[in-house]
């Protein structure tokens, strides 16, 4: 069972995920900061919102250990208090349930709800664990400012609570109290080196930035401010320049091949393979390990069917790091129609397919395959397209051979890097004969 | 699908009436099955079986706890016999059936927190259960003392049946709602009055911690790993 459910962001389109799903009940969209209500089984809309993506201490996702429990950043909320504001990330483990990690002032704190209720033995002072707890200050009132990730509760920006810290040397136990409910957490101090090595992170920064080569693109076309001086040296430029541009381009485009076949550099592939039911429940299988043993490096997976007609498979990928058990997704169709129009027999799509999944980091990955097979009516036809007397392979089920591995060369960009690269000797040549 | 094995049920088994499969038989006391292939409620009357209506496929969930997980609770081994699954406008909560020795408890499930009570009838004859039954609300931080100990009402919510699976004291049809109202106390104690069209129920018992139960035979989620502290009890 994967822990995770897809849906599309009814705000933005972006593709979400559910981390925690039966436990979530609110989505804070990343892409657009719109809150979406999960709780139902269509996703729908609660606030739209426009937002930039925010850049989090703890990219939502991240994994860290804390005292052998590992836990998945989910949801994070910035929230504030008489013009103090804070960050809370909402950590879930589904054998372990829910903590979370608190910044304030720099400073981090691990919390837990309570399960039972502290004793009120006064206005300021409670029993819980044998301690007393002492408050700090007057109840005060908390708003949150912003939302990213998913909650077990209704999350709403703007909404507010009273809160009141209570202490015990350098524990707290936060109370927080609205229209319905009462929730005490109990916070405990905890380092933020601590933190920072736990999850991966800076903990006294924003998230990390992006690690890794810049675009391969980029650093072969000229720098963007150079581009304008050179066009106006060109003018009057003699014959051998135009030569000496084509050259090199020719050099460019030759060191981007290698480049990009050095990333592509073929490994071992990994394969397995599924029987589907056409318009059967979908399936899973997972293919691994996939060995990324370069910094950065291009996977391809691709999938094939057996004989099929007028049917489609649709394939989601994820490429999973055993170590992080970060994903990246990515998805595919296979598909194969044939047919007898006006113009006679017809055939479309293949029977297999590949995808390539560029910058894919060092680690070694599983690769969980999920595919569920459709059949095609094209209207014509009373359904089920089973009597299809075209079909092939009418049984309904389709056998599928899939396999992972290291490399490939993206041709799609190669081909954008030869378009730029000779754009500018076609130019200048153009312009010399026309001169001419 | 993988990871999804189940813990092999042990026992006698039935078939279902509707498409054959085996239904898992733990306890001769409880009437009612769902089958797990084809969702079908079966009402078990001597050794006649009848189908008697289909329950709602289970929302996914990633629940670590499954049909056929064992464990131990108050020195007494307990095995995951049944489920239902309880939705409410804000979200939705578990509660497992546990056959424990001849008897059966429920686990409650909800938000990454366990509460485990077994029936307990005599707190309907207290005032507020009086009122409870007569149809009257609870109020938020409404209080019940029980045996010294005061339990505070923290969660008042009206709840639909989700769905079922296992086997069930009752049938869990598609429209059954209630009014569930949990307390808690100091002490971690947990206490729920529950109301429907057919009466009143109270429930008394205390949060616990899955480790605290020893399981075994917990549900393998892909991508993580059974903590330490439940792998050393194993999972099957």
């Amino acid at each position: 069972m994967i822990a995770g459910r897809k849906f599309d962001c009814p705000g933005c389109g972006g593709t979400l995920e559910i981390r925690a799903a039966g436990y979530t009940t609110t989505v804070a969209c990343r892409y657009c900061g719109s809150v979406i209500d999960v709780a139902s089984p269509d996703a729908t809309l609660i606030t739209q919102y426009h937002q930039a993506v925010a850049e989090l201490a703890i990219p939502l996702g991240t994994r860290g250990t804390i005292a052998g429990i590992e836990w998945e950043a989910i949801g994070w909320q910035s929230r504030s208090s008489a013009g103090e504001s804070w960050d809370e990330f909402l950590l879930f483990n589904p054998y372990a349930g829910y903590r979370w990690l608190v910044r304030a002032d720099g400073e981090w704190t691990f919390g837990r709800a309570l399960e039972s209720l502290p004793e009120m033995l006064s206005d300021d002072v409670v029993r819980w664990q044998d301690a007393k707890w002492e408050v700090e200050d007057d109840p005060a009132t908390m708003v949150t400012i912003r939302v990213v990730g998913e909650f077990y509760w209704r999350v709403k920006v703007d909404e507010t609570v009273t809160g009141r810290t209570f202490w015990s040397g350098s524990r707290q136990l936060s109370c927080e109290q609205n229209r319905d409910e009462v929730n005490w957490t109990a916070l405990d101090p905890i380092d933020s080196d601590g933190v920072g090595k736990a999850f991966g992170i800076n903990p006294d920064g924003g998230s990390r930035p992006d690690g890794g080569l810049g675009g391969g693109l980029g650093s072969s076309g000229p720098p963007p401010g150079k581009s304008i001086d050179h066009f106006a040296d060109t003018r009057s430029s003699p014959r051998p320049f135009v030569r000496w541009t084509f050259v090199a381009a020719l050099f460019a485009a030759a060191l981007a091949f290698i480049t990009m076949a050095a990333f592509g550099g073929h490994g071992t592939p990994a394969t397995g393979s599924l029987s589907l039911g056409v318009g059967g429940p979908e399936r899973t299988v997972t293919l691994g390990p996939v060995e990324v043993k370069r910094a950065w490096q291009t996977v391809t997976i691709s999938a094939a069917g057996d004989e099929f007609a007028n049917k489609w498979v649709d394939l989601d990928y994820a490429l999973v790091d055993r170590r992080t058990h970060q994903a990246i997704e990515a998805g595919d169709t296979l598909e194969y129609y044939t047919g007898t129009d006006s113009d006679g027999p017809w055939t479309e799509g293949s029977h297999s397919t590949s995808t390539m999944i560029a910058r894919v980091p060092r680690g070694s990955y599983d690769v969980v395959m999920t595919a569920s097979a459709h059949a095609w009516s094209d209207g014509t036809a009373p359904s089920p397209v089973v009597d299809d007397p075209w079909s092939i392979n009418p049984t309904g089920t389709i056998a599928l051979t899939l396999s992972a591995a290291t490399g490939g060369v993206l041709w799609g960009n190669f081909m954008v890097v030869l378009v730029l690269l000779f754009a500018p000797p076609c130019f200048f040549a153009w312009r010399k004969m026309k001169g001419a | 699908m993988q990871g999804e094995a189940s813990a092999e049920p042990s026992g006698p088994q039935l078939a279902c009436p509707s498409c054959g499969a085996p239904v898992p038989l733990v306890s001769a006391a409880l009437p009612y099955a769902v089958c797990g292939h084809c969702q079908t409620l079966i009402l078990r009357e001597g050794d006649e079986l009848k189908a008697i209506g289909k329950s709602a496929v289970l929302p996914f969930d990633v629940s670590p706890i499954q049909i056929g997980t064992r464990g131990t609770a108050d020195g007494q081994r307990f095995e995951v016999i049944g489920r239902v699954r309880w939705g409410w406008t804000d979200g939705s909560w578990n509660e497992w059936l546990l056959q424990v020795g001849a008897g059966t408890a429920w686990l409650g499930e909800a938000m990454g927190l366990y509460v485990l009570v077994t029936e307990a009838p005599e707190l309907l004859e207290t005032p507020l259960g009086n009122q409870f039954a007569s149809g009257t609300e609870i109020p938020l931080g409404a209080t019940l003392v029980v045996s010294g100990a005061h339990f505070t009402a923290t969660d008042i919510k009206q709840a639909h049946s989700l769905g079922g699976e296992g086997q069930l004291p009752f049938p869990c049809p598609a429209d059954w709602t209630m009014t569930n109202v949990d307390f808690r106390s100091e002490a971690g104690g947990a206490l729920s009055l529950q109301r429907d069209a057919d009466g009143v129920s109270a429930w008394l018992g205390r949060y616990v911690t899955l480790d605290e139960l020893k399981p075994v035979g917990l549900r393998k989620i892909v991508g993580w790993q059974v903590p330490t502290a439940l792998a050393a009890t194993g999972i099957s």
